[in-house]
């Protein structure tokens, strides 16, 4: 599966995309692909590069798995266009309320870096 | 649609345990049989199959009853996520309802250790659940963010979690079909490895666990007993979630709730007993509310006040729920209605509660890559 698609714009430093209802203005993340069905009900929309965390979790792999403890959660972006989930990236443990920045990333397509870590 | 009642004649349920060397016709089978006996019926008086199942694979149901020798009856195998069960509950009612059947059998089976372990695979067929599976999420993750939330908001430490899985870990050591059936003190519950964080392991349903469940549904009351009968069943689906949605709030399972109270001509008050879906610690606090039993707020009052113990006034999960019972997904919905059946009719031993008219039984699950679930179904019971 290529989970790396199309949903960064071409600026630089490249924008996360989502699809924008015509109708509603609802956005929704990640954007529709563009052979869908329903795209001509959506236009491409560039999303705010930060966004707040509303609440995350810290996962413990199995002893076995021998992969050490992530943080997962759900940001806010700061203009409440979308509520966007995906891996934290921080020392520590996370904190609600706090800014993260949306980061290209290869392996998950993109992730949330605190901001005062940059 | 007609208002004919539905009566609840016969119900049983194997023991909830790690079964791997059981197939499933043997599984599903001995609940089967059980269930008509209960009815006081025989194998002859059924006249649909309604299987309710998860990850079995096509045509389970006509597999399991294949031997029962039952003349080529129709047979609907329903998947719906951890609400299958429930959910082939509500369609076989439509069915009682239209006077197309008089007398059906529900039986819900899954066998999890067929899986080898780990959380359940979401559904991956889109884009949105991939990407969001790929980055980690899975149910876990999901009702542990909800209870991060659910912490902060409403300024409570982690053992509030806890003491839901002392409560419905005690009600599971009186119970002979749960999977679980050791007490457990909050130290234990703190103490054991986190999974999830805030929520450790004895805070989650065991994920290794295979079970079958069956009902007997008829529009004719012969069974002798009480006469337990459906007084609402609703189904509802996940919706698009916005970006201000509370992820407390559980929309789909309030959403539920009220139209089952509205069907039934009744509301939470009137409740005397519930299963509801606690697959983890955090379910049960936020279903409280959802079902309306608590106020907006007062989910953690509700629990310390010990009103949801079994010699509470609403008692929640007498069986021990999911966290203790085990929670075979398939068979989840259905085994929920065979404790509350067993409850109104007084036949539910040591963990009986006190002379219960109307009984809930809630179910939640599936994601569609947002917080909140795909499937959610309420049942109201009454005697």
């Amino acid at each position: 599966m290529d989970i790396v698609r199309n949903f960064w714009s071409s600026d630089i430093p490249p924008k996360l995309l989502g699809s924008k209802n015509l109708s509603s203005n609802e956005i929704i993340f990640p954007p529709l692909p563009a052979d869908s069905p329903i795209a001509q009900l959506y236009a491409l929309e560039e999303l705010e590069p930060v966004g707040m965390l509303y609440t995350y979790t810290i996962i413990h792999p199995s002893l076995k798995s021998g992969l050490p403890p992530f943080s997962l959660g759900f940001i806010n972006l700061q203009s409440s266009q979308a509520r966007i989930f995906g891996r934290l990236v921080q020392e520590g443990r996370p904190n609600i309320g706090d800014l993260y920045r949306i980061e290209h990333d290869a392996e998950f397509g993109y992730v949330f870096k605190l901001m005062d870590s940059n | 649609m007609s208002k004919a009642k539905i009566y609840i004649e016969g119900v049983s349920m194997t023991r909830f345990d790690r079964q791997p060397s059981i197939l499933a016709p043997e599984l599903a089978q001995k609940t089967i049989l059980q269930t008509v006996n209960d009815a006081n019926l025989a194998l002859k008086d059924i006249e649909a199959v309604y299987c309710a199942n998860v990850f079995g694979g096509m045509i389970l149901g006509q597999l399991i009853v294949r031997d029962l020798c039952l003349n080529g009856i129709p047979v609907y195998n329903i998947e719906n996520a951890c609400a299958s069960g429930a959910t082939a509950v509500h369609l076989a009612r439509h069915a009682l309802f239209s006077g197309q059947y008089k007398t059906v059998l529900i039986v819900g089976i899954e066998q999890l250790t067929q899986l080898g372990g780990g959380t359940i695979p979401l559904q991956l067929n889109d884009h949105k659940t991939r990407l969001y599976s790929n980055s980690g999420l899975v149910l876990p993750s999901v009702y542990a963010a909800r209870a991060t939330r659910y912490l902060y908001e409403r300024g409570e430490p982690p053992e509030l979690l806890g003491e839901v899985a002392v409560k419905n870990r005690f009600n599971g050591s009186l119970n002979p079909y749960a999977q679980q059936t050791n007490p457990v003190t909050l130290e234990d519950v703190m103490s054991s490895r986190m999974i999830a964080d805030p929520l450790t392991l004895l805070q989650c349903c065991p994920s290794q666990v295979d079970g079958a469940a069956s009902l007997v549904l008829s529009t004719e009351h012969k069974n002798g007993r009480k006469p337990v009968s459906i007084l609402a069943s609703i189904v509802q689906s996940g919706i698009l979630e916005k970006s201000n949605d509370d992820i407390l709030d559980a929309e789909i399972t309030a959403r539920a709730a009220n139209l089952a109270y509205k069907e039934a001509g009744l509301g939470p008050k009137d409740i005397n007993v519930i299963e509801l879906h606690d697959a983890f610690t955090i379910a049960e606090l936020i279903y409280y509310e959802a079902l309306g039993i608590a106020s907006h707020g007062e989910g953690a009052s509700l629990l310390r006040s010990g009103t949801t113990k079994i010699g509470g006034s609403i008692p929640v999960n007498p069986s021990g729920g999911l966290l203790a019972k085990g929670h075979p997904l398939g068979a989840t919905g259905v085994a929920q209605m065979v404790e509350l059946t067993w409850q109104l009719e007084g036949r539910a031993e040591k963990r009986q509660v006190n002379n219960p008219k109307i009984a809930l039984a809630q179910c939640t699950g599936g994601g569609i890559a947002g917080v909140d679930h795909a499937a959610s179904s309420v049942h109201i019971l009454g005697v």
